[in-house]
């Protein structure tokens, strides 16, 4: 509770310009995260530059909250072996699994994939008729691993109270924190 | 009115130092074992007892086989390696290229153990289906691969030498 009116006061006192400077520097945060997030977007040729790994499917090499990077690179080409995240035609989750047969075709690429915690290929997962996955379900290929550090980001979706306390914290601490004074 | 005694900026203050420290060792974690060598002794490879198969209903060949394996990886575990997916892969061009792995395993790393894979006559993992009738006395090769999966850091591969193959000549019914 303390805190909480701390906040106020100390928010209350500032003045206009100091307010407006609060603001603006809030804004600075937030484009500088967006233009990292976009710069990653463009260096990895990926729409999803990090993922955090949902499923166990991958275990024991990647866990639930595991932070995956990824690139759409095609250098080198995908390969057996390979672990690639994919969608599934309009289906919205993304699956971590690994590569464990490619055959190119005239211009097109076939992959087959399979969790290595999993004890069949994923053809039950694919649509119905369909028996490869190609490069427009692909959203990227592996290339740098954090363990545990995204469950955090799995607690926010599961439990929005939390996402919806964290941000306030967050917006608090935005408005509220000075430069130290002489 | 100084800044710290307030119970937001505190909490602020030791997060954030916090997730800086843990980056700061992650980093140093892989800056440290970037350049170290990884040195493995696969002593053989062979593919043996081949079947080819025709699969009418939906338009491939099918092979299966016993290979042999004699490895010692213990060499490539660092202090940054959490586990290593070892894998079979055959290669084959039709011309274009075509990749299957037909065996792998996990193996985790062990202290006390040395690393070391040795399989004789050992029944494939996966039967190998392929895309369409291409298997028919098609050269190929067979590599020992492995991915490399950190503690924290880069994912990468590494693979011993190529053996030569040969599918069937024709199907074994």
């Amino acid at each position: 509770m303390h805190a909480l009116t701390d906040t106020w006061h100390e928010f209350k006192t500032m003045n206009k310009r100091r307010r407006a400077l609060q603001a603006i520097n809030l804004l600075l945060v937030i484009s500088t995260a967006l233009m990292t997030w976009k710069f990653f977007m463009v260096a990895s040729w990926s729409e999803s530059p990090i993922v955090v790994v949902l499923s166990g499917s991958m275990e024991p090499a990647y866990y639930r909250g595991d932070i995956l990077f990824l690139e759409l690179t095609y250098n080198p080409p995908m390969s057996v072996g390979d672990v690639v995240v994919y969608k599934l035609g309009d289906r919205d989750i993304p699956i971590v699994h690994r590569i464990i047969s490619v055959h190119e075709e005239k211009d097109e690429l076939y992959m087959l994939t399979k969790g290595d915690n999993n004890r069949v290929n994923d053809r039950g997962l694919y649509s119905q008729g369909q028996f490869w996955i190609t490069r427009k379900d692909l959203m990227g290929r592996v290339w740098f691993y954090i363990p545990y550090v995204g469950i955090i980001t799995i607690w926010l979706n599961d439990y929005p109270p939390l996402k919806y306390a964290l941000i306030s914290f967050m917006v608090i601490v935005g408005l509220t924190s000075r430069e130290p004074q002489g | 009115m100084g800044m710290m005694h307030n119970v937001t900026a505190r909490l602020n203050s030791s997060f954030f130092f916090g997730v800086w420290l843990l980056a700061a060792l992650a980093a140093l974690n892989i800056a440290s074992s970037f350049f170290i060598e990884q040195k493995f002794d696969v002593k053989s490879v062979s593919v043996t007892n081949m079947k080819l198969y025709k699969n009418t209903r939906y338009n491939w060949d099918e092979a299966d086989m016993e290979f042999t394996l004699n490895a010692d990886l213990t060499d490539i575990f660092n202090w940054n390696v959490k586990l290593i997916y070892l894998y079979l892969e055959i290669d084959y061009f039709n011309p274009e290229r075509n990749q299957v792995i037909v065996w792998d395993k996990i193996i985790w790393r062990d202290q006390l153990k040395q690393i070391k894979v040795e399989l004789t006559k050992n029944k494939g993992k996966y039967l190998i289906k392929t895309k369409s009738y291409d298997l028919i006395g098609r050269n190929a090769t067979a590599t020992l691969k492995w991915e490399v999966i950190p503690i924290t850091g880069f994912v990468y591969k590494m693979q011993s030498e190529s053996v030569p193959m040969q599918f069937l000549e024709k199907y074994s019914y």
